[in-house]
């Protein structure tokens, strides 16, 4: 449980690499957590996100939790010189996608 | 294949549960093909009460049905531990599976592996989890067993002490291994398949340093059989050609997939299972396992335990990472180099780091074929002179050493690429 907040930052770390390599300069970022989740939502203009990108990301966050890998590899997300999106969907619970005009929007949950 | 497709086509948990239950029970049934219960019974006795340092044959040391059943017994255990914290039969699960049932032919057996899962186990507790989130650390992690039977009867000290005292070391190990495994894998970024292996090697690294310290040492262990068991061989050939067929037609996605599955550069974390589905996971390992055998009777090498372990570790990863298109360049770097250093390739040591190299397979299949030989070269060079660092206690000495190369190499090539990716 005490590292559940390191998780949420490298989970965070992960989809503002997503919003860079999309050619976007320019994040809003909010983060709220209790005591049962982390909720992370990221919003802004994005320049190079295709319809398939959405798709691939929308089935990456809300495809199922992994658990019995994710103390084995959660210090690889969000910390290297490497995407590791696709990892993503394993920590956290499930997450919106949404792209409206030139404007992307994430929002995950991850349940402690 | 479409996602959604994917998904409708794979098999539920409690199939693919059960194929892996009968891929255990095969090895128990198969053990008294080869002896009678009697001499497996001696057999296991001589493994467990064996120091099982690098390299320890258990087929030397007990024979090969006691080999036979120690490894399925391994297997099943590993199953049922799983099974009872609902953990999902994915490529990770199946890796550590086959990894340990492969290191049940020299150097795991079912009493030094129990320390270092409790400790494991506890560590859960500890930190108020779940013990599905360790579950794989848990099981690859049980690299260090020798170091429980070295503390147990490779001391000098009386059974009973020696007992407890190798039981208690491995718990403490379980009880360091996944802090240390999970920042560990940062030094080579995913890039060693083999990411306990490396830990491990620090620990054993550790402990053999202190045990120096206090004027304890010891030499490693060379006993290796040099002769294949043709009856086993046969084995393990129909063995990873059942799973070829498993793959082909448990499911239509099998075959079809196959190719995608190819085009995987494998770097850690890459769970096949999810990625491609079950079947098609299942007809890689087939495919790695028959691959495996090919290479050491081209090579002119024996089927004796440690190479078992070394195939059956390429098969199990055949879910979690390795393919014959990034495996093969990294074999080959192996290969070439030790054809130019004038080594003989028939010799255990040698095949040994053919098979163990591929835990570099995905710097070939990131940065391309020649890089993968290069890190063949590079594993070949370092690997032999890392063993003495931890007395031949960490089973996953070739992880110990693809940590390393890939810390070495990734840096290297990133910064000599035209165009950094983010």
């Amino acid at each position: 449980m005490k590292d559940e907040k390191s998780k949420l930052l490298k989970i965070m770390n992960e989809l503002v690499r997503f919003f860079l390599k999309s050619g976007n300069h320019h994040v809003n970022i909010q983060m709220d957590l209790d005591e049962h989740e982390g909720v992370i939502l990221l919003e802004g203009c994005c320049t190079k996100i295709s319809d398939k990108q959405i798709k691939e990301l929308d089935n990456i966050i809300n495809s199922p939790r992994k658990d019995e890998a994710e103390e084995y590899y959660w210090n690889l997300i969000g910390s290297n010189d490497f995407s590791e999106l696709h990892l993503l969907g394993a920590l956290v619970n499930d997450g919106e996608v949404g792209y409206e005009g030139d404007n992307l929007r994430i929002k995950v949950r991850r349940k402690f | 294949m479409d996602n959604e497709l994917l998904k409708s086509l794979e098999l539920s948990e409690k199939i693919k549960y059960r194929i892996m239950y009968l891929y255990s029970l095969a090895f128990i049934l198969s053990a008294f093909l080869f002896n009678s219960l009697d001499i497996i019974i001696y057999g296991i006795y001589k493994i467990v009460i064996s120091p099982t340092l690098l390299l320890t044959d258990y087929i030397v040391v007990g024979g090969i049905g006691a080999s036979l059943l120690n490894s399925g017994i391994l297997m099943l255990l590993t199953i049922f531990i799983a099974r009872k914290n609902d953990t999902l039969m994915n490529g990770p699960l199946i890796a550590a599976i086959f990894t340990v049932g492969g290191f049940a032919f020299f150097g795991k057996n079912i009493f030094n592996i129990q320390g270092i899962l409790l400790g494991v186990y506890i560590f859960s507790r500890i930190q108020k989890d779940h013990f599905t989130k360790y579950i794989i650390i848990a099981f690859f992690g049980t690299a260090l067993s020798p170091l429980v039977s070295q503390v147990s009867f490779g001391m000098g000290l009386s059974p009973l002490s020696g007992v407890i005292l190798g039981i208690a070391t491995g718990v403490l190990i379980g009880l360091i291994l996944p802090p240390l495994a999970s920042s560990f894998v940062r030094f080579h970024q995913g890039f060693n398949l083999y990411n306990i292996g490396f830990t491990a090697g620090i620990i054993g690294m550790i402990f053999m340093s202190v045990f120096r310290l206090t004027g304890y040492d010891h030499t490693l262990n060379q006993i290796i059989s040099t002769e294949t068991n043709i009856p086993l061989l046969i084995l393990l050939i129909f063995y990873f050609l059942s799973m070829v067929l498993v793959g082909l037609f448990s499911s239509k996605n099998g075959f079809i997939e196959y190719p995608n599955l190819l085009k995987n550069p494998g770097r850690l974390v890459t769970d096949f299972v999810s990625l491609h589905g079950f079947s098609t996971s299942i007809l890689n390992m087939g495919v790695l396992g028959l691959l495996g055998i090919i290479i050491v009777l081209i090579l002119k090498g024996p089927i004796n335990g440690p190479i078992i372990g070394g195939i059956f570790t390429l098969v199990g990863f055949g879910a979690f990472g390795k393919h014959p298109a990034n495996t093969l360049p990294v074999m080959i770097g192996v290969v070439f180099s030790a054809v130019l250093l004038g080594l003989s390739l028939s010799s255990t040591g040698l095949l040994l780091t053919v098979l163990f190299a591929t835990t570099l397979a995905p710097i070939s299949g990131h940065y391309g074929y020649l890089a993968g030989i290069l890190a063949g070269f590079l594993h070949l060079s370092l690997v032999s002179n890392l063993s003495s660092l931890h007395g031949g206690m960490n089973l996953y000495n070739n992880g110990f050493s693809g940590g390393f190369v890939a810390a070495f190499l990734v840096p290297l090539f990133e910064s000599y690429k035209k165009e950094k990716d983010l």
